[in-house]
């Protein structure tokens, strides 16, 4: 069960956080697995991202923090994301941190609302209500920036 | 913009889009530390006898390595940290990393139960696997839990495999009652 969710929730962090706090939080939310194998649901990835969400808050208090920050950084000045990367996830970084996760959620790990619900522990309908909102946020603000618009920027950063 | 075009947006930015796959090896090793991690608090399956008779116990306590005895092996003392229970989580998945797992451990050892009572068992080094030698392991063990190790009993004189990480005992399958399945794990993990 824990095997084929190892690469699905590499890719979720490695979207929210450095590669070096990546890997710690991927133990955990493994080790949280096997002490909880009786709560993982028929569908886990939706719950083992509620996980990784958790444990990556955690871990994001910690005073490593800031170290991990700025390698991060100077890891992503060495490397390019992909073309309208950079224009998107700035239009990301306007939207309400609630209204972006869910977008990512969406996008890059795939979820459908009732998963989206599942992942942040709210309900379905809710999940829905959220995500048809943050979508058209995000499309105004896309539509208000030519340059985002063009989606021709190219550089930027991993996250 | 529509929900497609604003998703093919989305997605092209995906930081995470040109990520290679873990190798199976590191794959395999993330999944045994977490086994490992977790697997003292297991819940283990058989009774200990206690005093002649089938009673069950849990590492309630800790393995305590006693200090040098005159009288047998000799090695350094150490004590090594309590495990929990937990009753809910199988040990079953274990075994595919029984291997690796015990390479994993800082302590393996074949010992021989010197005595039980009192809710406590005393085992006496017969080889050393992995780390300093140790003169006794106590495992000391309170009722009404899981027993301390996985296998049928614990008896006078029999020998059993043990193994721990950073002061917990490797139970699931990977510490418990000589077994040739058992030693056979031994033998490939430190052979």
């Amino acid at each position: 069960m824990a095997r084929p969710a190892i690469e699905p929730l590499r890719r979720f962090l490695a979207r929210r956080t450095d590669a070096v706090t990546a890997d710690d939080v991927l133990s955990e939310v493994l080790m949280v697995c096997w002490r909880r194998l009786e709560a993982v649901p028929e569908q886990p990835l939706p719950w083992l991202y509620g996980v990784a969400r958790l444990q990556l808050r955690n871990a994001e208090r910690s005073s490593r923090r800031r170290e991990r920050l700025a390698a991060r950084v100077a890891e992503e000045l060495q490397q390019p994301g992909p073309p309208d990367g950079a224009a998107v996830r700035d239009a990301l970084a306007l939207l309400r941190p609630q209204d972006a996760e869910l977008l990512r959620l969406w996008a890059w790990e795939g979820l459908g609302p009732a998963e989206v619900a599942a992942a942040l522990g709210i309900s379905p309908n809710a999940a829905a209500i959220r995500l048809h909102r943050a979508k058209r946020r995000l499309a105004e603000v896309l539509r208000d920036d030519p340059d985002r618009s063009t989606a021709t920027t190219s550089g930027g950063t991993a996250r | 913009m529509n929900d497609d075009q604003l998703q093919a947006r989305l997605r092209a930015a995906d930081p995470a889009s040109g990520m290679e796959p873990l190798p199976e090896m590191r794959r395999a090793a993330l999944l045994e530390r977490a086994a490992l991690a977790t697997a003292a608090p297991r819940r283990t399956r058989l009774p200990v006898v206690l005093g002649g008779l089938v009673a069950v116990a849990t590492v309630a306590g800790a393995i305590v390595l006693l200090l040098p005895r005159p009288d047998g092996p000799t090695g350094p003392a150490v004590t090594l940290r309590a495990a929990g229970t937990d009753p809910t989580v199988s040990c079953a998945p274990l075994a595919d990393f029984a291997v690796e797992g015990l390479r994993g451990s800082d302590l393996a050892l074949r010992g021989r139960v010197e005595s039980v009572s009192d809710g406590t068992a005393e085992i006496v080094p017969l080889e050393v696997y992995r780390g300093a030698a140790v003169s006794l392991v106590r495992l000391r063990t309170d009722a009404g839990g899981g027993p301390a190790l996985d296998g049928p009993v614990l008896r006078d004189g029999e020998q059993v495999l043990i193994a721990a990480t950073d002061g917990s005992v490797a139970a699931c399958g990977l510490s418990g009652v000589r077994s040739t399945e058992l030693q056979r794990y031994y033998d490939r993990a430190f052979g």
